[in-house]
C-alpha cells in the first residue's frame, strides 16, 4: 500500500520537502587539550618516515582550504601522490572518508595515510618510539592523556580530535539560511540554477556534498581515471565502475585547482565541466557566473580551534 | 552445647535458603536482562529498517533532498546490526542457530546498503533528467514552430514518461515512443534533439534498474528476515522460561524443606528450653524446699523475713527428738518429722496465710500474717494438744511427740523465738512461751554476769569447793565410794549447787578453771583415802574439749602411780556428740584403772541402745525412777528391767535419790549394787584433816 502512495506522489510532482543544505553548527563540542595537541601532531613532519611532512603538507588548512594548492601531493622522499588532496575542513562531517570512501571515519582515514608508503610511510611502533623519545610530547601526553607511555591509539586520537574541530561556520549561505542576511541578486541566481540544474541532488546536506557516491560522468565520459582506484575496485560489483564519494562544496572557492586530478584551475571551468558531463547540459556563461558567485558564499569562518591556538 | 548446636544448625539453615533465593533472583533477574536487552535491540533493527526505507521512498519523491538523513540512519541500522551481533545473550552454546541467522542478516543488511549507494547514484540522475526534460520542453518553442510534430511528440514522451513511472510498466519501453526524431532539421534543431535525447536515453535506459534497485531496498524481506531472527529467539526464550519453571520449582522445594527443618529445629529448641526451664524449677524447688519434709527451708524462711511484712512466727520444737533417731534409726526419724511436717499443716491455719518451714534438724516454724498474739497463743496450745495426742504411726510403731512451741512477733523473729523455745527448754515447766521484751532477758543476762563474777571471785578466793556424797555398798553394808560435787561458798556464806552457776560458765574459761580445781582437790582426798573410790562428774560435751582432757589425763596418770581410785561420772548432754571420740576416752580411762559411770540413767537423754556399744562400768539409776517406785508400779518395773539389762551387760547399778529405808530394801531385793542419797549421807564437805570416814 505504501509503496502505491508513494508513487502517486512521485508521478505528479516533486516536492520541496526538507531543507537540502542545512548550515554548520556555531559551536563544536571537542575536549579542547586533546585538540591543541592534536594539532601539534598534525603539523609535525615527525610522523612521516623521512621527518619531510606532515598532515598539514597535504592538507593546508591556512591557504588552501584545508587542501593543497598542488594538483597532486608529495610525500616522503618526493613522491608524487595519485589523487589531488581532498581538503580536511568540515571533513568531520562526511559520511565517507577518501575520494572513494574506503575509509569510514577519520579514524581510518588518518591511519590510511599514515601507513600509505608513498604519502607518510610509517607503521605503528616506529610513530611510538618517536613520540616517546621525545621529551616534549611525553610531557605533552602525560598531561592531557595521563599515561607515561605514548600509544599510536592515543596519537589517532588526539589528531582526531582537532580534525573534529576543523570546521568552518558562519558562511554568508549558512548565515543567509539562518535568516541573518540576504544573497545578492546574482548569488540568488546561481543558488536557484544550483537547484533546477540539479546539482543540489548530489550536493547537499550540511557539507553540501560528502553524504553519497555518485558516478563521475555520467552523460559523457570522463578520463584519467585509471589512477586512482574507483569504489569498484574496492567492492569488484561492475555498477561502481566509475564511482567515488561526492566531495564537499564548502570553502570550494579556496581550494583551486580542482577534482580528483586537479584538472580544473579554476571554479568556473569546474562548473563548466560538472554542467556537461553529470548533469548532460551545456551552462551559459550567466549560469557559470552566477554559480560560482553563489559558490563563494560557501566560504566559512576559520575553524575556532585555529583561532585560539595562536 | 545441644542448644547451642540448634542455634547453629537454624542459622547455617537460614543462611542456605537466603544464599538461594538471593542468587536465583539474581539469576532469573540477569537473564530476563538479557531477553529484554535482545527484543529492545531487535525492535530497534525493524525500526532502523523501516525508517531507512521510509527515507529512501522520501528522495525518490522529493526533488530536492538532504541525504545527510540516508547517510546517517544507514549508518545507525549498521549499528544496531553490530550490537544485535555482540550480544551477550547471543554466547551461549544452543544459540548457534539463530548466530547463523544473524550472520546471515549481516550480509542481507550490507547488501542493502550497497543497494542503496546504487539507488543514490541512480536516483539523483533520473531526477534531474526528469527534471531536464520538464523544463526543456518550454525551450522547444524557440527552435520550433507551434505547430510543428516535434511539439507533439515533446508531449507524448513526456506522456509515456509518466506512464511508464505511475505503472512501473517497463514491458512497453521498447514500443513506445520515448526519443523525438524529425528529418530535416537545421543545426539548432538537431542540437535541440539530441540534448532532448540524452536525457530522454538515459531515462529509458536505467529506469528499469532504478525500479528493480529501488524494489530491492524497500522490499520486506530483511524485515521478514529480522521478524524471523526474533521468533527464533522466542523459542529460544520459551526454552530459557521451561527452565526457569523446573529451577523456580526446584528452589521452592529447596525453601520448603529447609523452613520445615527451621521449624523442626525451632520446636526441638522449645523443648529444650521447656526441659532446661523444668529443671530451674526443679533446682529453684530444691534450693527453696527441704529435700525430707518437702515443705519450704531455712533458706525460705530468711528470704522471705527480707520483706517488711508483718509475721507471727510460732518456733516448734519436737522434745527429745533425738532419742527418737537413737532408739528408732534416723529412717523412722526422718519418716516421724515427714508426718509431722504434715501434721502441723492444720486447716485452721489457713486462715492466716500460713507459711511452714523446717529451719533446723527437728525445729519447724510456722509464720502467720493478721494474727494477734491471742489467738497465737490459742493456736499454739490447739498445736501442742494435738501432737501430743496423736499417735504417729510409723512402721507399726506408735510414737508419741510432745512439743515446746515458741511464739513471736517481734523481729529479729528467728532469735526472739530462739531465745524463747531455750527458756522454756531449760526451764522445763511451760510448753509455750510467748516471747516479749519483757522476757526479762536483760535482767537474764546481768544475772548471768553476776553468776560470772560470783564464780570469779569464789576462784580467786579459793571458794571452790569440793563436796563428797558417800555411795553405800548395798550387799556388805558399807561405804565404798564417794561422789564429788562442785560447790561455790558466796560471800554471806551460804552455800550455791552447781546447777545455779554451772550451766551459767559452761562456755567459757572460768568452767575449765572450776573443772581444774576439782579435780585437784578430789586427787589431793583420794590419795590420801586409798580405800575408797571417788568420781568425778563430766558431762559428754567436756570430752570433746581437748584442753580439758589433756589436763585430766595429766593428772590422772600422776594419779596412778599412788592410788588408782578415781571414777568418772558421765553425764549426757542434750548435744550431738561423737560417740568415737567417748569409746576412746572409755579406752583411755580403763587404762587408768578408771571406771566409767553413767549418770542420770532413766531420764533424759540416756538410753539403752548406745550402752551396747559403749565399755561403761556402772549405771546409776536417776533420781526420777527411784523416787517412785514405790508408789508407781512401772517404775518399779522400769527399775527392774534396767538391773536385768545391765546384768546382762555386766553392769553394775547406782540407786540415786535414796532417801528412806523402804526403799534400800526394795532396791537391795531387786539386786541393786551401790545405793546413794540421804538415807546413805549427803554431801558434805571434806574433813578438815582430809580422812574420810573418820568423821
Amino acid at each position: 500500500m505504501k509503496k502505491i502512495t508513494v508513487f502517486i506522489l512521485i508521478l505528479n510532482t516533486f516536492i520541496y520537502a526538507v531543507m537540502p543544505i542545512t548550515p554548520i553548527p556555531l559551536h563544536v563540542k571537542v575536549n579542547k587539550q586533546k585538540a591543541l595537541l592534536g594539532e601539534k601532531l598534525f603539523m609535525d613532519p615527525i610522523l612521516s618516515s623521512d621527518k619531510t611532512v606532515s598532515c598539514l603538507s597535504c592538507h593546508n588548512i591556512f591557504t588552501a582550504g584545508g587542501a593543497d594548492k598542488r594538483k597532486f601531493s608529495l610525500g616522503v622522499r618526493r613522491q608524487e601522490d595519485n589523487i589531488h588532496s581532498p581538503t580536511v575542513l568540515n571533513a568531520v562531517y562526511n559520511f565517507k572518508q577518501f575520494y572513494n570512501g574506503r575509509a569510514n571515519n577519520l579514524t581510518e582515514q588518518i591511519n590510511g595515510s599514515l601507513h600509505n608508503p608513498i604519502e607518510m610511510n610509517m607503521t605503528n611502533s616506529l610513530i611510538e618510539k618517536r613520540l616517546n623519545n621525545s621529551k616534549y610530547y611525553k610531557k605533552l601526553f602525560l598531561k592531557v592523556y595521563k599515561t607515561k607511555y605514548i600509544t599510536y591509539k592515543d596519537v589517532i586520537n588526539a589528531i582526531v580530535t582537532f580534525e573534529d574541530a576543523l570546521t568552518t561556520p558562519n558562511c554568508k549561505f549558512d548565515r543567509y539560511l539562518r535568516g541573518k542576511t540576504k544573497l545578492n541578486k546574482q548569488e540568488m541566481s546561481g543558488y536557484r540554477d544550483f537547484k533546477e540544474l540539479g546539482c543540489i541532488t548530489c550536493h547537499n546536506g550540511v557539507n553540501i556534498g560528502g553524504n553519497m557516491m555518485q558516478k563521475s560522468g555520467i552523460f559523457h565520459a570522463m578520463i584519467n581515471h585509471q589512477k586512482y582506484p574507483d569504489l569498484y575496485s574496492i567492492t569488484k560489483n561492475l555498477k561502481f565502475k566509475n564511482v567515488f564519494k561526492v566531495p564537499t562544496l564548502r570553502n570550494v572557492a579556496l581550494r583551486a585547482p580542482y577534482f580528483h586530478n586537479g584538472s580544473a584551475a579554476t571554479l568556473g571551468i569546474a562548473v563548466k565541466r560538472m554542467g556537461y558531463y553529470q548533469l548532460g547540459t551545456i551552462l551559459s556563461q550567466k549560469q557559470i557566473t552566477d554559480i560560482v558567485l553563489f559558490l563563494k558564499t560557501l566560504t566559512g569562518q576559520t575553524p575556532t580551534i585555529l583561532d585560539s591556538s595562536k | 552445647m545441644k542448644f547451642s548446636k540448634s542455634i547453629v544448625a537454624i542459622l547455617i539453615s537460614l543462611i542456605i535458603i537466603i544464599y538461594i533465593i538471593i542468587s536465583f533472583y539474581l539469576y532469573q533477574k540477569n537473564m530476563q536482562k538479557k531477553h529484554t536487552i535482545f527484543v529492545a535491540t531487535i525492535n530497534k533493527l525493524i525500526h532502523d529498517n523501516l525508517r531507512v526505507n521510509y527515507d529512501i521512498l522520501s528522495t525518490s519523491i522529493f526533488a530536492y533532498n538532504n541525504e545527510d538523513i540516508i547517510a546517517k540512519n544507514t549508518k545507525a541500522l549498521k549499528q544496531q546490526y553490530n550490537k544485535l551481533k555482540n550480544l551477550d545473550s547471543l554466547k551461549r552454546k544452543h544459540c548457534q542457530t539463530l548466530k547463523i541467522s544473524i550472520n546471515n542478516l549481516g550480509e542481507l543488511i550490507d547488501n542493502k546498503i550497497t543497494n542503496i549507494t546504487y539507488f543514490l547514484i541512480l536516483n539523483a540522475n533520473i531526477k534531474n533528467s526528469f527534471i531536464f526534460l520538464l523544463n526543456y520542453r518550454h525551450k522547444s518553442h524557440d527552435y520550433f514552430k507551434q505547430s510543428n510534430n516535434i511539439n507533439k511528440q515533446i508531449n507524448s514522451i513526456l506522456n509515456n514518461f509518466s506512464y511508464i513511472r505511475k505503472t512501473q510498466d517497463i514491458n512497453h519501453l521498447d514500443i513506445i515512443k520515448l526519443l523525438l526524431s524529425s528529418k530535416k532539421l537545421d543545426k539548432k534543431q538537431l542540437a535541440y534533439i539530441s540534448l532532448f535525447n540524452l536525457h530522454a536515453k538515459y531515462i529509458k535506459n536505467h529506469i528499469n534498474i532504478f525500479f528493480q534497485t529501488l524494489d530491492l531496498v524497500t522490499n520486506n524481506k530483511l524485515h521478514k528476515y529480522i521478524i524471523k531472527i526474533n521468533n527464533q529467539f522466542n523459542a529460544l526464550t520459551k526454552r530459557d522460561d521451561m527452565r526457569l519453571n523446573r529451577q523456580t520449582f526446584f528452589v521452592i522445594i529447596i525453601i520448603i524443606i529447609g523452613a520445615l527443618f527451621i521449624i523442626f529445629l525451632t520446636l526441638r529448641l522449645n523443648k529444650e528450653n521447656d526441659k532446661l526451664k523444668k529443671a530451674e524449677r526443679k533446682l529453684v524447688y530444691q534450693a527453696s524446699h527441704d529435700s525430707l519434709t518437702k515443705i519450704l527451708n531455712r533458706v525460705s524462711f530468711e528470704n522471705i523475713l527480707k520483706t517488711d511484712k508483718d509475721f507471727l512466727l510460732l518456733l516448734i520444737d519436737i522434745n527429745g527428738f533425738k532419742h527418737i533417731n537413737d532408739f528408732y534409726g534416723t529412717d523412722i526419724g526422718n519418716l516421724v518429722l515427714q508426718e509431722f511436717a504434715l501434721f502441723i499443716q492444720i486447716k485452721t491455719l489457713e486462715q492466716y496465710d500460713a507459711l511452714y518451714y523446717r529451719t533446723g534438724g527437728d525445729i519447724f516454724a510456722i509464720l502467720l500474717s493478721n494474727v494477734t498474739i491471742q489467738n497465737a497463743f490459742k493456736i499454739a496450745q490447739d498445736l501442742s494438744n494435738i501432737i501430743s495426742s496423736h499417735n504417729f504411726c510409723i512402721n507399726n510403731l506408735d510414737i508419741s511427740i510432745s512439743v515446746k512451741i515458741a511464739i513471736n512477733n517481734i523481729r529479729p523473729l528467728m532469735e526472739n523465738a530462739d531465745m524463747g523455745l531455750k527458756r522454756i527448754k531449760s526451764q522445763n515447766k511451760e510448753n509455750i512461751i510467748i516471747f516479749n521484751e519483757k522476757l526479762e532477758l536483760k535482767k537474764e543476762i546481768k544475772a548471768n554476769l553476776d553468776i560470772v563474777n560470783l564464780v570469779k571471785h569464789a576462784i580467786q578466793n579459793k571458794k571452790v569447793i569440793a563436796y563428797f556424797q558417800p555411795i553405800l555398798n548395798i550387799k556388805s553394808q558399807k561405804i565404798e565410794k564417794y561422789e564429788a560435787l562442785v560447790r561455790i561458798i558466796k560471800e554471806d556464806g551460804s552455800i550455791l549447787p552447781p546447777m545455779a552457776f554451772l550451766p551459767t560458765i559452761e562456755n567459757t574459761q572460768l568452767y575449765y578453771k572450776i573443772t581444774e580445781i576439782m579435780i585437784t582437790k578430789i586427787l589431793k582426798i583420794a590419795k590420801i583415802n586409798k580405800q575408797y573410790r571417788f568420781s568425778l562428774n563430766l558431762s559428754m560435751r567436756d570430752i570433746t574439749n581437748e584442753k580439758l582432757m589433756t589436763m585430766l589425763f595429766y593428772k590422772l596418770e600422776q594419779h596412778k602411780l599412788d592410788n588408782a581410785n578415781i571414777d568418772i561420772e558421765l553425764l549426757e548432754t542434750q548435744e550431738l556428740y561423737d560417740i568415737s571420740k567417748v569409746k576412746d576416752f572409755i579406752i583411755r580411762a580403763h587404762e587408768l584403772d578408771c571406771r566409767i559411770l553413767i549418770d542420770d540413767f532413766g531420764t533424759g537423754y540416756s538410753n539403752f541402745a548406745y550402752l551396747s556399744e559403749l565399755d561403761v562400768d556402772v549405771l546409776k539409776i536417776d533420781a526420777s525412777i527411784i523416787k517412785n517406785i514405790l508408789t508407781n508400779n512401772k517404775m518399779m518395773k522400769t527399775l527392774i528391767s534396767i538391773k536385768q539389762f545391765a546384768t546382762a551387760l555386766n553392769i553394775q547399778t547406782v540407786a540415786e535419790f535414796v532417801d528412806n529405808q523402804k526403799v534400800l530394801d526394795e532396791i537391795q531385793k531387786i539386786g541393786i549394787d551401790y545405793a546413794q542419797g540421804y538415807l546413805i549421807g549427803k554431801p558434805t564437805p571434806p574433813p578438815p584433816n582430809y580422812l574420810m570416814g573418820y568423821l
